[in-house]
Parts: structure tokens; C-alpha cells; sequence
């Protein structure tokens, strides 16, 4: 069954007020048996029961570590809340309050203790699971942006422009059960539980304590057979113990560049599966994909009408903008450059280095130095120098040859691949390098 | 622990080196820096792995930055700022 022969389950000519609440859209578009599977737990469709004891509350603030809980959260709240609003499970007391000030909920629910302390929260309260029988109103969703360096912002949604792009399978022989590996609080993460529950999927979800390893040795004994991750995070899955070898059929990646040295690891891994991979944006709430298993998208993308509803375009300083018709373009950030019938992604247009003026983007450096073997992390910045302003320096992570050895190997390959000023002044090596909680690398 | 200027020259001769630049040794105290064979790029790098080495960038430190012409200058730069040191190899 080929991700091709998807349709989009929102037809674009419905009106937003058409959609009913989550709980009834997944009971009414999901054939599937099976809600929800976390360990020790498998929420099945007669478990939720309609509740209408709700009568208009206003506002809805969740915090949740655990990732079932909060998925049964949304499903609580969506259609009952006017503002239902997900603050990330890792953000900071401090910057919860700050958050709370502004939002004056009626409900604050929580599974994290130090939040428990204060006063205005009260505790993840499940013991039934309950929808709204009828959908008292069009909530608004209030998501986190990834904000890896500011504080992060709130974007407003509707359960409609989160679920634009589900696709339903048609036919399928067996269901596409979802491993959920994003924060379900987040806007990847809410693509994959909205694409499972409303996609006539299942969504198999791990533990917040679960180590990497751990989440992938549930999701083998699951059954997982699609996943969604970024391509920092997919590389670190690939070396973990992988034993979901052949059920694996769906793979998408997305929330940075996906570059060819990953998405040939992934069709090495994985040969049977499908490869899409994502670029989205929380903002303009749009985004396409690409399924050729190549880095980039191809020119065409930029000129012909297409069934997403992206437009694209590049802008004077090499930036693609983005937008739905006839809304306003919106800047990416993101650098790119057309080579052939091939548009590349070179990199973030703020995390550019400026070496003696010489423009370097570290996504460059990266993407080289990932081409030898045995490395399986970088990460390049800028490091200040007296006499060039900024300098190129790495970290690597490669832990099974000399450090020595692996640093002479790396020079050498710079300097036969890149112009000079590109080539690292310092290489650093660490034993991991830290993703975001939307699975990004960080690159304070 | 390796004085200053052992750590300087270890590190000078290392990137002449990688720079393919000539190398005599002992470096004379007089060579002029702009003219044995690194360029902009070679010292850069020089100073960061010397950073990385030694903890510290005089030249950051330093109010007004003044660039060394001959390699005792150089030397005599790291030196003056060699309170700042923090590594402790030997």
C-alpha cells in the first residue's frame, strides 16, 4: 500500500463547522478497533464514552508527561473547551506561570508534580474516558512552536487546520499503526496522533521515562509499522537495537533538512518501506512532501498548481516562501538553491557562519562530514576568531574509532571536499549531541 | 606542564605542516609571520586550537588588539596573558 494512493480525508470544501469534535470524528472516519496502545494499556473505541455534562467551559490548559494521558486529554477536551491550550510537558515552571498569567484558564490539568504544587492545577483525572456527545464548539488549539532558542510562542489552530493534511487509506490489508516518537503536544506530534486517529490508523505510544531503545523495542513488539521522526532522530534510531526490521512500512521524516546520506540509511535499513519526507510549517499551516527517496524537491514544485495547496517560491535572498492562495507569502528562513531540476535546502538563513566574509552554512559542513563512516552525529557553528570573526567548529560523535585517528580522517576529507575556509578550525568530540523535544538538534 | 611557548611551537609547526609551508627548525625568532607561508586561514586556525589548548585567546583579551609581526611577538603575546591559562597537560 503506497502513501501515493492517499486522499486527503478533509475535503477542503467543508466548512470548518462541519467538523465535529476529535472523539466523534474518530468514531465516525476510524474503523479501526483499537484508539490508543501505551504499555500496559490498550484503549479500544467502546472504552470512550460521551459525556454531556460539560457546558461551555472557556479556557483549558494541559501539561502532560505522560503521552496516552495526553492524547485522552484532547479527546476530552476538544469540542467542550473554547481554548484548549497544550503547554509542553518540558517547559519550565517559570515559564508556565508566565504562560498562566496571560491565559486565565477555568482548568489547569496536569501529571507533573512540581506544577501539582501550585495552586490553580489539578491532577490528570481519567478513570473514565470521556468525549463530548455533542460538539458545543469549534475549540481553538493552542500549539507550541518549537522556539529551540526564544521562548516559544502559541500558534492558534483548529482541530480542521491541524488535520489538513491526514491522509486516509483506502484498502488497506492491515491498518498503518503509528509509533508515536514527537511530543504529542507539539505540531509534528499532533500530525501523527491526528493522522492515526483520524486516518484509520492505530497510534502506539511510549512512555515519557522510555529511553530511545526502549520505545523502539514497544513499538517491534507492538507492531509499529509507520513512524515520523526528524533526521536527527532517525539517525540515532538507526543505532539503536532494531528488531521491527520488516514490519517497518511507512517512514517520514520531517522538521529539518533531509539530506541523502540519511534517507539512503533509512532505504538500507528499511527497503520495502515507503520514504516521505516532510516540510512543513506550524505557521502557515501548509506544507508539501516528497516521496523520491532523493534530498531536495524537484524544481517543478515551484511553478506547478499542486494538490496541497502549497505554494512556493524562492525570494531575492534565496529564502523559500511559502503559503496557501491567496494568503501572504510567508519567509521560511530556510535557504535554498536551485541546481538543475533540483531545489536543495542548504540551510538555516540565521545559523549562517561568516568566515572572513565568506558565507558557510553549517548544514554543509555536516552533511560532509557525515559522509564518513563511523561518524554518526555533527554539529557545526560558528566560533568567534580575532582575525576572521567566525571560525567553523565541530562536534562529532563517533564512537568507535581513535579520536586521533578520526580527526586526521575528518581534516582530510574536508580539505578535499571544501574550499579551505570551510574546513573546521576546531573538532570537538562528545558523546551525544542533545535533540530538542521536537526531536531537533540543538544549536545554542 | 609544557611552557607556553613548547605549546606554541608544537602547534605552529603542526599547521605549517597542514599548510604545506616550509619548515625550519629551531623557528627563528625574527620570521616574520605574514611570510611563512600561512595564510589568514592558517592562523585562525592556529589561534583556536591554541585556545582550545591553552584556555585562553589573548587576543580577545587583550583591550586593543595588536597583531604580532614576528613569531617572538607571537610568543610574547600568549606569555603576557599566561595567567589565563587553564589547561593543566602536560
Amino acid at each position: 500500500m503506497l502513501i501515493n494512493e492517499l486522499t486527503p480525508v478533509l475535503d477542503s470544501s467543508l466548512n470548518d463547522r462541519q467538523l465535529p469534535a476529535l472523539g466523534l470524528c474518530f468514531l465516525s472516519s476510524n474503523p479501526s478497533n483499537l484508539l490508543l496502545s501505551s504499555p500496559g494499556r490498550q484503549i479500544t473505541r467502546d472504552q470512550i464514552t460521551p459525556s454531556t455534562s460539560d457546558n461551555g467551559t472557556r479556557t483549558v490548559v494541559i501539561s502532560i508527561t505522560d503521552p496516552a494521558d495526553l492524547v485522552l486529554s484532547l479527546i476530552r477536551w476538544d469540542g467542550a473547551a473554547a481554548r484548549l491550550v497544550l503547554l509542553p510537558a518540558s517547559m519550565s515552571v517559570a515559564l508556565i506561570k508566565k504562560f498562566m498569567a496571560g491565559l486565565k484558564p477555568e482548568r489547569a490539568i496536569t501529571d507533573r508534580p512540581d506544577l501539582l504544587e501550585l495552586a490553580e492545577w489539578e491532577p490528570v483525572n481519567l478513570t473514565s474516558l470521556v468525549y463530548p456527545k455533542h460538539t458545543l464548539q469549534k475549540t481553538e488549539w493552542f500549539v507550541p512552536t518549537s522556539g529551540t532558542t526564544q521562548t516559544p510562542r502559541l500558534v492558534q489552530h483548529s482541530l480542521y487546520s491541524l488535520a489538513r493534511t491526514v491522509k486516509s487509506v483506502r484498502n488497506a490489508s492491515s491498518p498503518m499503526r503509528w509509533g508515536l516518537l514527537y511530543d504529542p503536544a507539539r505540531f509534528a506530534g499532533l500530525q501523527v496522533v491526528l493522522q492515526a486517529l483520524l486516518g484509520s490508523g492505530e497510534l502506539v505510544v511510549g512512555k515519557d521515562s522510555y529511553s530511545l531503545n526502549e520505545t523502539m523495542a514497544h513499538f517491534s513488539a507492538q507492531g509499529v509499522n509507520a513512524m515520523s521522526a526528524t533526521p536527527a532522530l532517525w539517525r540515532k534510531i538507526l543505532l539503536c537495537d532494531l528488531t521491527c526490521e520488516s514490519s517497518v512500512r511507512w517512514i517520514t521524516l520531517g522538521g529539518e533538512i533531509a539530506d541523502q546520506s540519511v534517507l539512503n540509511a533509512l532505504r538500507e535499513a528499511w527497503p520495502k518501506a515507503s520514504l516521505t519526507h516532510i516540510y512543513a510549517s506550524t505557521e502557515a499551516g501548509v506544507g508539501f512532501s516528497v516521496k523520491d527517496g532523493l534530498e531536495g524537491f524537484p524544481l517543478s514544485y515551484l511553478t506547478e498548481k499542486r494538490t496541497d495547496g502549497c505554494q512556493l517560491r524562492i525570494s531575492d535572498e534565496g529564502c523559500l516562501l511559502i503559503r496557501r492562495p491567496l494568503e501572504p507569502w510567508l519567509d521560511s528562513g530556510d535557504l535554498v538553491e536551485a541546481r538543475g531540476e533540483r531545489v536543495y535546502f542548504l540551510g538555516r538563513q540565521n545559523g549562517t557562519i561568516n568566515v572572513g566574509g565568506n558565507k558557510v552554512q553549517p548544514e554543509e559542513i555536516e552533511k560532509t562530514i557525515l559522509d564518513i563512516s563511523d561518524i554518526t552525529a555533527v554539529r557545526a557553528t560558528g566560533r568567534r576568531n580575532p582575525f576572521l570573526g567566525q571560525v567553523v567548529a565541530v562536534d562529532v560523535v563517533c564512537t568507535t574509532v581513535e579520536e586521533d585517528i578520526i580527526k586526521k580522517r575528518i581534516l582530510a576529507h574536508c580539505y578535499e571536499k571544501m574550499d579551505g575556509y570551510k574546513v573546521p578550525a576546531s573538532i570537538r568530540m562528545v558523546s551525544e549531541l542533545p535533540l530538542t523535544d521536537t526531536g531537533k538538534m540543538v544549536r545554542t | 606542564m609544557k611552557s607556553v611557548r613548547s605549546v606554541l611551537i608544537d602547534h605552529f609547526v603542526n599547521m605549517l605542516d597542514r599548510c604545506r609551508a616550509p619548515i625550519e627548525l629551531p623557528i627563528p625568532e625574527d620570521l616574520i609571520l605574514l611570510e611563512c607561508g600561512l595564510d589568514s586561514m592558517g592562523y585562525a586556525m592556529l589561534i583556536t586550537q591554541l585556545e582550545d589548548n591553552l584556555g585562553y585567546d589573548p587576543f580577545l583579551l587583550m583591550e586593543e588588539p595588536v597583531y604580532p609581526r614576528t613569531f617572538r611577538e607571537f610568543v610574547g603575546v600568549y606569555e603576557r596573558y599566561a595567567d589565563q591559562r587553564t589547561d593543566s597537560c602536560a
